[in-house]
């Protein structure tokens, strides 16, 4: 998959901003295998204790697990728990609800 | 914090059945909605927690979609609809709530801190002169009207700070340092104030003219304050130490009473009837001149009367004086605690006592106890400069 030019991002960098301040993207955090946090749009393709797949816009995000709970969910970020075993990137072949 | 939020705010524990579940789940979030705990029991079947402010636009939104089931109500929307089949005790919740919120604006204890020689008990009744009393609203505290009548009454003050801690109102008053004593700078000498024998002399200022194991009369020069050493003459304030080793004599008259009555073994009864505080005799009479006494009641009438006739019995045993020993001793021992008390109240209290010697002086039919007691005291007491004293080099 080729992603388009990020203008914004390459402004970021010009004028020594950090990324995430500037781009449209997401901005995942992981603490170590038991949590996650994704902040930026999503949306939910599928759900449940074992898997948790997000489209994101640009592809779908994929994160495979044990006893995965959703701890907050809100419009800009979504946190969850759980046994993660796998994050993988996959092509958005449906664009999210919404 | 966030928990915490969503337990003031309360919070409502739901379960959302619905076939297309990841679908109604992005319609929530993008309405707005925010959900926690999400956790999928099936495939139509999910477990979430949401506001409570929140529940009634979730069912409004979901109404043809999924199925919105309350499973349980926590925080203080929990709290509300456990309330509300309970009028009484929500009245009481309510009335706890407003005893709790009406003692905050009340003031239950005054302190008064940091005083050294001001009664702090003093500048409390002053506080509750001016209004800064327990169980009073704090709303009537005047703080500039106590604080210029804590100035006014002590002007020594170097600082006043009136506060509120809780329902306890602080007055911390600070005092200014006392000036300190000036030494006295005037040339003296120092002179015995009793007779003794020196046992000990230190001279911070001026010179000793004595050294230990020398007798001293009352009087006599200790420490010169005065003195010439090589030609060149000096006048200074002398102080010192002297310790010296004094006597203290009393005598003290034992009481005379060494005689006990013994029985002999003969006896007489009298008796007699009270009535009121006179007493008629009725029989029999003590024809003895040294007896002992024993009364007792026979017969009372009238108790409950303003009138009450009582028959007494007196019997009177003869006796004899017998000289007692013990009786002595205490008469003694008694004699010479007296003796003591008297000479230790002419004593400093700095003074050390080290010896006590009593001797017993039998003077005829009187009897004496003559106490010495020795001690060891500073004798030393300020008197004229006097004449200069030549000290070798």
């Amino acid at each position: 998959m080729k992603r388009k030019k990020n203008y914004r991002l390459a402004a970021a960098n010009l004028f020594e901003f950090p990324a995430e301040t500037a781009v449209k993207g997401i901005n995942l955090k992981i603490f170590d295998n038991t949590g996650c946090l994704l902040e930026g749009k999503y949306n939910i393709v599928t759900y449940n204790s074992q898997k948790l797949a997000l489209n994101i816009g640009f592809c779908l995000i994929v994160f495979t697990g044990e006893e995965l709970k959703i701890v907050n969910m809100r419009a800009g970020s979504i946190s969850f728990t759980g046994n993660i075993s796998k994050i993988e990137y996959q092509n958005a072949e449906r664009p999210g609800e919404g | 914090m966030s928990l915490l939020w969503y337990f003031i705010s309360g919070y409502a524990m739901i379960d959302l059945e619905a076939v297309y579940m990841e679908r109604v789940l992005c319609k929530v979030k993008n309405c707005g909605i925010e959900l926690a705990n999400v956790r999928r029991i099936s495939y139509t079947l999910v477990t979430a927690t949401v506001r409570w402010k929140d529940l009634g636009r979730l069912k409004k939104l979901l109404e043809n979609e999924a199925r919105v089931r309350l499973r349980r109500a926590g925080g203080a929307y929990g709290l509300a609809r456990r309330l509300k089949g309970h009028i009484a005790l929500l009245a009481g919740a309510l009335a706890v709530l407003a005893f709790f919120l009406a003692a905050t604006r009340f003031c239950f204890k005054v302190r008064v801190i940091g005083l050294d020689s001001i009664s702090e008990y003093e500048v409390y009744e002053l506080l509750k002169e001016e209004g800064a009393a327990p169980l009073k609203p704090k709303a009537g505290f005047d703080f500039k009207k106590i604080e210029s009548a804590l100035w006014e009454k002590y002007p020594e003050l170097v600082f006043v700070g009136l506060r509120f801690d809780g329902n306890t109102f602080i007055a911390e008053i600070h005092e200014s340092l006392t000036k300190p004593e000036l030494v006295d700078a005037e040339p003296c000498s120092l002179y015995a104030a009793r007779d003794g024998v020196i046992a000990e002399i230190v001279a911070y200022s001026g010179k000793a003219v004595v050294s230990p194991g020398e007798s001293v009369k009352k009087g006599d020069l200790l420490i010169a304050g005065s003195y010439t050493i090589g030609g060149a003459a000096f006048s200074v304030p002398a102080s010192g130490y002297v310790a010296a080793k004094t006597e203290y004599i009393t005598v003290e008259a034992v009481e005379p009473d060494f005689y006990e009555l013994r029985p002999t073994g003969k006896e007489a009864v009298v008796r007699y009837m009270a009535v009121g505080k006179s007493r008629v005799a009725l029989s029999g009479e003590n024809p003895f001149t040294c007896f002992i006494e024993k009364d007792k009641e026979k017969v009372r009438l009238g108790d409950n009367y303003p009138l009450c006739i009582k028959v007494r019995e007196t019997t009177y045993l003869e006796a004899e004086r017998v000289f007692s020993g013990e009786k002595k001793e205490l008469a003694v021992l008694s004699a010479k605690e007296r003796a003591y008390n008297r000479l230790k109240s002419h004593i400093e209290e700095s003074a050390r006592i080290y010896s006590v010697r009593t001797v017993e002086h039998p003077d005829g039919e009187s009897y004496q106890i003559i106490m010495t007691l020795c001690t060891l005291e500073d004798i030393s007491e300020k008197g004229a400069l006097g004449s200069s004293v030549f000290i070798r080099e």
